[in-house]
């Protein structure tokens, strides 16, 4: 029943959007009202004669390169019309940084709405006045890649969210400190609407894109593992092994009381108290494909 | 192809554009980095080497070639890092401006484990794990009945004596290696197509266990590694379209997971049948072999649709639509390895094929209705729906069993097909008013979960109410304050009946029924399904008094109580029981609440174009509470039975035990980097400290029995405080750079690094279990005579705490 209204009223909503126009355009007077009356000089040289200070840093980048490309634009795609700046060097228009975060978005926008970027506007970091320039510095190659302000993707999201700097240095960590993950593997920081902003549709989603092994499905299901990996994991680091929540065999106890060995943290076998505590014998804690599977055993 | 041979191809392909040089035509840029490491480390840890490769050697730890045609708009970069070693990393892309671009990735991953864990098994391929002798048992009685003393010693002696003579080092960890290519075409303007293809292998051997048998005390057990071999492959197909109005997207994605072994088979370790003997001499059955299938061959199919489009008020709708199926038909193994000697039924299946379909929904509106005013709408709805079939199953005590075969009625157990559905609805206002350029949003958002055979379906109601100022040009402030309500729809304790499918009479005069009775004791409430309030209070302040100077701290609060109005219950009621007025005592077990604290101060200063610093401080702390209740499974039905027992009734509070338990983190990082003569000589420091420390305060049943008397730690139920768990990391690195010969220029750097590791769950150091003639045989301290009081393991503290240094030379050359 909730499918079947939600797919209608997609439809709904692509029929009413209209046709197919070209390449989205900002409007320029409502970004920065003081360029309301100016035009476009198009002349990436006339920029150059007194801002050359930038320029050499910024002709490495891959901006410059593609501006180099004619159609792609030049210095006013991305600070709007310049011709009143030309005629007086003092009207400068409104400063980047005193811009609304949406309208310095807008700007960028302008090219990069495509792949995940299309959802950007619904993002948790749009609606935090979070912008493109809050991550990406455009005139200058600092970051090995994609024109970040810091130099790589994590320093990047630290700069922020610096307590998961502190998270990810635990004992039990995904490697990001070595390099060989970032946290965009599994956040879409430009166009994910999912909480969190993680990639995929679900927190499950994102793990199995690495972890194929878990995703089964099995015959015999972890209930809540299949609906989160965060009833047991903390992926930005855990002071217990696996990034477990909490230490084993505490963290089965949470849940199960069946009476027996079940309900204490020890009971007459070294299997509790040591190694993985209850994984010691329940070893497909993920699931299991055994006959005798049901209590995970095999 | 070997990496030393990549390598050497790699480096000739990167040598051919150099002698070219930067002509009119082409921009080249360019750095190739070379040069040793030296490594020093007192203990061969795991640890140290986790997720890296740092050893002794020659080492290309950069290549790095940028290749631009101004004319044509056509690029080529590629880059590597730590060449021709486990954890290199290689990307390339090419492509030609507003037309094609191809990126390609790949990643190499080691994750160590350890280096000294050590194993009598020997490794025969395909999953299959045998020893070269086993173990000639004196004392071979599994059962409950007495013990005898001295063939208990005599068995243990022998079994170290085995170990001694048997062992040897194996490594245990995994290495992934994963190869990504994309490439995206303008087919025309505003149309784009992409294609997305991944390969990925990670092989290795991880910490495993192979039990054989039913259940503790009766199941022997034993550490071992287990064997990883996967491999990933995945397409990603899109085409999309960006218009002004509206753009949107439809792609499909096809991951499939194949596991090269599909079964993990270890020879039992213990006892082998005599020569003329069988397993009849055993009080059980036992196996010669355990066996279990590992992780299933799966695949996922998905087909997504991406929409967006203005709309009135200057808005902004976004959606996206996805369906998905999972699946897989991996072959069935039989109940037991051991068919010959067990009563073994017919399968209800022919594989063990499983299916779910996923379908999810995703709206969002955004509009802006005046410059002061934002209101955004959300819904989000994710579906599981499991097709995977219902069948009725034997819970065979698989590979040693009661009476050579046969089986509990208890043990007749229904796959069941667990699933649900999320729907989240939300609605944010954010209006823009007041001083200090103040936003104020309030945000409203309701999650009803629905879940088949679970506890409780969920509905959780949230508000959030967030301030974001801006006092002056250089002081930003963010407050955002939220309340949680979930509440556990008629929270059903019973559910897991659902999963057993034997007639009531075949229980009999069983006082363990668990169709009957309950599985979960009656005041248990699983965290993830019960009420919950969380209240959150997360505050985050950046100063910048100076552009050269940022200052930014951070708060946070968040407290989970899990209090689910659990009263005394009667489960038994209306059963025509002797014990039917038997009431559980009605306080709420399993996790009651959560406090979490979290501060945190990050500094950066670059007091002039030369120098800069940063500094931060990381600190966290998690309390956490939780109850339980021991009793014996055996009189659910007739717990009077029991009510002065060790082992007793569940309705005993006195049998209740508690766990406090406090996780606490704390992080500090100092760090510089000094242009003494701006890109000539450099010098750069870090230095990180991180210690993690977890504290079990644990009261009642345990400590004490029901009647308040202590138990000694030999006792098999003996618990008490935990020792603290403890880790430490202290890391420094420095490192100069200077001109070297011409336009090289040279890197001196030196690691040091500290780790150490108190764990309890690590190391026979407690009361509760003990080494046993070997560090590699434990038994628990009650000294029973049972087989899963024993284990055999791969060593203590797999991954010891280390002292490492670490020092490196590298000359690089940039053009």
């Amino acid at each position: 029943m909730r499918r079947g209204r939600i797919f209608w009223t997609l439809v709904a909503m692509v029929l009413w959007s209209g046709g197919v126009v070209g390449a989205s355009s900002v409007d320029w007077a409502r970004v920065d009202p003081t360029l309301a009356e100016a035009t476009f000089v198009n002349d990436d040289t006339t920029c150059a004669d007194c801002h050359d200070d930038y320029i050499a840093a910024y002709s490495r980048t891959r901006h410059a390169r593609a501006f180099q490309q004619g159609s792609r634009g030049g210095c006013e795609s991305c600070h709007g019309p310049r011709s009143l700046h030309i005629e007086d060097p003092e009207a400068s228009g409104t400063p980047w940084n005193q811009l609304s975060t949406t309208s310095q978005s807008a700007v960028c926008q302008q090219c990069h709405q495509s792949g995940s970027r299309l959802h950007w506007n619904a993002t948790a970091h749009a609606s935090a006045e979070v912008s493109c320039s809050s991550c990406h510095l455009v005139m200058e190659r600092t970051s090995e890649r994609g024109l970040l302000i810091k130099e790589d993707a994590n320093a990047t999201c630290y700069s922020c969210h610096a307590e998961v700097r502190g998270e990810m240095a635990r004992m039990s960590h995904h490697p990001l400190e070595e390099g060989s993950m970032t946290c965009a593997s599994c956040h879409d920081v430009h166009g994910s609407t999912q909480p969190a902003m993680m990639r995929g549709n679900t927190v499950n989603d994102a793990c199995y894109s690495c972890h194929a092994e878990k995703r089964g499905p099995f015959v015999w299901e972890h209930a809540p593992a299949r609906e989160s990996c965060l009833n047991c994991h903390t992926p930005h680091g855990s002071n217990q092994r696996n990034m477990l929540t909490q230490k084993d065999p505490f963290l089965c106890l949470t849940c199960h009381s069946y009476g027996g060995h079940i309900n204490l943290p020890r009971y007459n076998r070294t299997s509790n108290p040591y190694g993985s505590g209850c994984v010691n014998c329940h070893i497909t804690a993920h699931g299991s494909n055994h006959p005798s599977g049901a209590k995970l055993t095999r | 192809m070997s990496k030393k041979t990549g390598l050497a191809m790699l480096l000739v392909s990167f040598a051919l554009p150099l002698s070219a040089q930067e002509t009119a035509d082409v921009e080249v840029d360019g750095e190739l980095r070379i040069g040793v490491e030296q490594i020093d480390v007192d203990t061969n840890s795991s640890k140290f080497n986790e997720y890296r490769d740092r050893r002794d050697g020659l080492l290309v730890d950069r290549l790095w070639l940028d290749l631009f045609e101004p004319g044509t708009g056509r690029y080529f970069e590629l880059a590597g890092d730590r060449l021709g070693r486990r954890d290199q990393g290689l990307w390339l892309r090419a492509g030609r401006f507003g037309v094609w671009d191809l990126g390609v990735d790949w990643t190499e991953t080691p994750h160590l484990l350890s280096n000294k864990a050590q194993t009598p098994y020997i490794d025969m391929g395909n999953g299959r794990f045998e020893v070269p002798a086993n173990i000639p048992v004196i004392f071979r009685r599994l059962a409950t009945s007495g013990a005898d003393a001295a063939n208990v010693v005599a068995t243990d002696s022998l079994v170290a004596a085995y170990l001694a003579q048997y062992l040897h080092p194996t490594t245990l960890g995994t290495q992934r290696d994963r190869g990504e290519a994309r490439l995206s075409f303008a087919a025309a303007p505003g149309f784009d197509v992409r294609a997305r293809i991944i390969d990925e292998q990670k092989s290795g051997s991880k910490l495993g266990y192979g039990p054989i048998g039913d259940r503790p005390p009766r199941t022997l057990n034993i550490q071992l590694a287990e064997p990883v071999d996967y491999r990933t492959r995945g397409v990603e197909l899109e085409a999309e379209h960006v218009g002004e109005r509206f753009q949107m997207a439809v792609a499909y994605q096809l991951s499939e997971f194949e596991n090269e072994i599909d079964t993990f088979t270890w020879e039992n370790i213990w006892a082998t049948p005599a020569p003329g003997a069988d397993f009849q001499e055993w009080d059980r059955a036992v196996s010669a072999f355990g066996r279990r299938p590992l992780s299933p061959d799966n695949r996922l199919q998905q087909l997504t649709a991406r929409f967006g489009a203005s709309g009135p008020w200057n808005g902004r709708l976004d959606a996206n639509v996805s369906y998905g199926i999972i699946e897989q038909d991996a072959t069935l193994l039989p109940y037991s390895y051991a068919e010959s000697i067990l009563v073994s039924p017919d399968l209800p299946r022919d594989s063990a094929d499983a299916e779910m379909v996923t379908t999810h929904a995703n709206l969002t509106y955004l509009a802006k209705p005046t410059e002061a005013l934002s209101l955004r709408g959300y819904l989000r709805y994710y579906d599981l729906e499991n097709n995977t079939p219902e069948s009725q199953w034997w819970y065979v005590t698989s590979d040693t069993s009661n009476l050579n075969g046969t089986r509990s009625y208890k043990n007749n157990r229904v796959s069941l097909a667990y699933a649900f559905d999320r729907l989240e609805l939300g609605a944010e206002g954010t209006w823009r008013v007041g001083p200090w350029r103040s936003a104020w949003t309030v945000l409203l958002e309701r999650e009803d979960v629905a879940r088949a055979y679970r506890e409780a379906d969920t509905t959780e109601d949230l508000v959030q109410f967030q301030w974001r100022a801006r006092p002056s040009g250089t002081v930003n402030l963010r407050l955002k304050v939220a309340v949680a309500d979930r509440e556990g729809d008629g929270y059903n304790g019973f559910v897991t009946r659902e999963s057993y499918w034997y007639a009531p009479s075949a229980a009999g005069t069983d006082a363990d029924d668990p169709q009957f009775t309950f599985s979960n004791h009656p005041d248990m409430r699983r965290y993830d399904v019960s009420d919950r309030r969380r209240e959150t209070v997360d505050f985050n302040a950046t100063w910048t008094p100076r552009p050269e100077l940022v200052v930014s701290v951070s708060a946070l609060a968040r407290d989970d109580d899990y209090d689910s109005n659990v009263t005394p219950s009667q489960p038994l009621l209306g059963t025509g029981l002797a014990d039917q007025q038997a009431t559980s005592p009605g306080d709420q077990l399993g996790l009651l609440d959560t406090s979490q604290r979290r501060a945190a101060i990050d500094l950066a200063w670059t007091p002039n174009e030369t120098l800069t610093f940063s500094a931060f401080l990381i600190a966290d702390g998690t309390e956490s509470f939780q109850r339980s209740l021991e009793y014996n499974e055996n009189n659910k039905e007739n717990p009077s039975a029991v009510a002065t027992a060790e082992l007793g009734p569940w309705t005993r509070a006195e049998s209740q035990w508690t766990a406090d338990i406090d996780d606490e983190s704390a992080s500090l990082g100092l760090g510089f980097n000094w242009q003494v003569r701006p890109d000539q000589i450099a010098v750069r420091y870090e230095a990180s400290w991180t210690r993690g420390r977890t504290d079990i305060d644990y009261q009642g049943f345990g400590v004490t029995n029901w009647n308040g008397t202590p138990f000694p730690t030999n006792h098999q139920f003996q618990f008490g405080d935990a020792p603290t768990i403890e880790n430490e990391l202290f890391r420094l690195e420095s490192a100069v750079d200077f001109p070297f010969v011409g336009a090289t220029k040279m890197t001196v750097g030196y690691l040091y690094e500290r780790y150490d590791i108190e764990d309890w769950q690590q190391e026979a150091n407690t009361p509760w279990f003990e080494s046993v003639g070997s560090e590699y045989l434990l038994r628990d301290s009650s000294r029973s005579h049972q087989w899963g009081n024993r284990l055999v393991n791969m060593g203590s503290y797999l991954a010891p705490g280390y002292r490492g240094h670490l020092g490196y030379l590298m000359v690089s050359y940039r053009f």
